[in-house]
């Protein structure tokens, strides 16, 4: 009886043993030794993919009368069961039928695992486009360029014939038009000044002297002395003057004006 | 014309004419001078003088006041001048306990204040208060001035160390004021001929030698009744409405003138017509013209303008501006 415990202790033990030898966290490797397969010799199906769970590796092997002896180093991508039989293929390429090699394959993560959130590829931004950038650059330096050189540039404008100025006789003449009778106190100031300014222009030597300097010599000139006395009596000494000898008073002016048309 | 006014004018010439005659004998040149004096005299109207020293001002008024038999009084203008010295004072008669009153030189018909800008402002304020109103008011008594009665003030337009600028207000009391300039060389020569012939004055058994002043004779161009005629004859002298109108346009255009910052007050157009009058008769005429007018117009008008800065900064002068002024009047 005792024999008969201890057996079947043993026996527990080794079942026991033998489901705790076949399991392994992810991406840990584990060698399962003494793995017997009948038949010819079995390697590994090579892996093709990236999504195969298990990766197999024959550590080594021992010919026995039925088969082979295998010690295989397993280790396990995602969790789960597996069975390695579906990993190993045999070396003559004839069926595998044999015994299930189980494997559990466990997480040490918490479940539900937390993945690495999902990219979702997107277009950078501000990449590219130097191309635009570089014309649309040329195009505003261009634009510069041309504002600097006609930016208030005064525009040639055609020739326009300008009337001249009238000049001081024109000036005496349209006063002495509206008649002598007609002339008003304003007309007459006027008019005397612009004989003076008359004269003086007419002398060239009187050029940038004082004019009263100038007036000085116009008086005591010759040529205009008379006429000058002449219009500020008429204007000035506060004497009746007559027509007649207003008329006479003006008209070297008026003749003057005909010499110059 | 009048019979009468006529003969007062040709009187009245005659007199201004002996008045120049007898000047120029001791005065070489300086014809515009006397020319602005006797119409400030005969226009009652104050002058002031701008020139260097040395060109015979204090013997050019020295001399007109002999000439014309005016009481002459002459004061140097200097920084601790008070009021009093020109005006007059109170003074306490120990003897009698009374107090009298001690009438300063400015009681006089001609006053030649010397160097008018060297004094303080309250003496020229003093001095251009009688000016204006004729009569000078000592302790409790009221003064009338004497009749005619005529300032004329100098100042050196150059030396401005230590002198108080006479403010615009009070430049434009005075009728005219007169740039003097240096004489001729014809003119020096005959000064210095005229200085060498001066000699010596002997007398309380020394000698001392004679100075132009010592050539100040006795003799007079008339009376005191002429002086009144001849200021007669002035008002007798006929102005025109057009010259009238001559006149407004010039200081119109003073008021107007972008380098100007103040025109010509009232007052200039005012001076212009009398002194237009009074040059009119010394010139022999019984009516004023336009060269009266632009004769006068600098020394009327130019103290009385003042230039803006932007014509200060562009170099222009108070001169250039009236004379362009005048020029545009005949365009």
């Amino acid at each position: 009886m005792k024999t008969l415990i201890t057996l079947l202790l043993i026996i527990t033990n080794i079942f026991a043993t033998a489901e705790n030898e076949n399991k392994t966290s992810v991406g840990v490797g584990i060698v399962i030794e003494d793995v017997e397969i009948s038949g010819s010799k079995v390697i590994p199906v090579p892996r093709t993919d990236y999504k195969t769970p298990i990766v197999l590796r024959i550590v080594s092997e021992e010919q026995t009368e039925n088969g082979y002896l295998y010690s295989i180093h397993a280790e396990g991508l995602d969790p789960g069961n597996y069975d390695l039989t579906e990993f190993l293929k045999r070396a003559d390429n004839t069926a595998l039928e044999t015994e299930a090699i189980p494997l559990e394959v466990y997480s040490v993560l918490d479940t539900p695992l937390t993945e690495p959130r999902k990219l979702t590829p997107t277009k950078p931004k501000n990449i590219g486009g130097y191309k635009k950038l570089l014309i649309m650059s040329g195009v505003l330096w261009v634009i510069g360029l041309v504002a600097i050189i006609f930016y208030k540039k005064t525009k040639i404008t055609p020739v326009e014939i300008k009337t001249p100025p009238p000049t001081l006789t024109e000036k005496i003449s349209a006063l002495l038009k509206q008649g002598q009778d007609n002339i008003d106190t304003d007309t007459q100031a006027q008019l005397e000044r612009l004989m003076i300014g008359h004269w003086i222009e007419k002398f060239p030597e009187l050029e940038g002297k004082p004019i009263q300097e100038s007036l000085t010599t116009l008086r005591n000139n010759e040529e205009s002395g008379d006429m000058i006395r002449s219009v500020e009596k008429w204007l000035h000494s506060g004497e009746k003057v007559s027509q007649e000898e207003i008329e006479r008073t003006l008209a070297p002016y008026a003749k003057n004006e005909e010499e110059q048309k | 014309m009048n019979e009468n006014i006529s003969t007062n004018l040709t009187q009245s010439q005659n007199y201004i004419q002996n008045i120049k005659k007898l000047v120029s004998r001791i005065v070489v040149g300086q014809d515009v001078v006397v020319e602005r004096l006797l119409i400030s005299l005969l226009t009652s109207g104050h002058i002031l003088l701008e020139g260097m020293p040395g060109l015979a001002k204090t013997l050019l008024v020295n001399a007109l006041a002999k000439a014309i038999h005016l009481d002459f009084s002459r004061v140097q203008f200097t920084i601790d001048l008070l009021p009093s010295d020109i005006l007059g004072s109170e003074i306490l008669n120990q003897s009698s306990g009374e107090f009298y009153t001690h009438k300063g030189p400015i009681f006089t018909n001609l006053l030649l204040a010397d160097e008018i800008n060297r004094a303080a402002p309250k003496v020229q304020g003093a001095l251009l208060e009688a000016m204006q109103e004729r009569k000078v008011t000592i302790g409790s008594e009221t003064h009338v001035l004497p009749t005619p009665f005529l300032v004329i003030a100098t100042q050196n337009p150059i030396e401005q160390s230590g002198t108080f600028e006479l403010p615009e207000a009070q430049l434009d009391r005075f009728t005219l004021c007169h740039r003097l300039t240096y004489p001729t060389a014809e003119e020096e020569e005959e000064i210095l001929r005229r200085n060498l012939k001066l000699g010596i004055d002997k007398k309380d058994g020394g000698a001392v030698s004679k100075t132009e002043f010592d050539m100040i004779g006795d003799e007079q161009a008339g009376s005191s009744d002429d002086l009144i005629h001849a200021m007669e004859a002035v008002q007798q002298v006929h102005v025109s409405e057009v010259f009238i109108k001559h006149t407004v346009d010039v200081i119109e255009r003073t008021r107007n003138h972008p380098d100007l910052e103040v025109g010509c007050s009232p007052r200039a157009g005012i001076a212009i017509i009398k002194a237009s009058r009074a040059r009119a008769l010394i010139h022999g005429r019984d009516y004023v013209i336009p060269e009266d007018l632009f004769a006068l117009a600098e020394d009327v008008m130019l103290h009385r303008v003042r230039l803006n800065y932007e014509a200060l900064a562009g170099g222009r002068s108070g001169a250039n501006v009236l004379q362009s002024i005048l020029e545009q009047s005949v365009k």
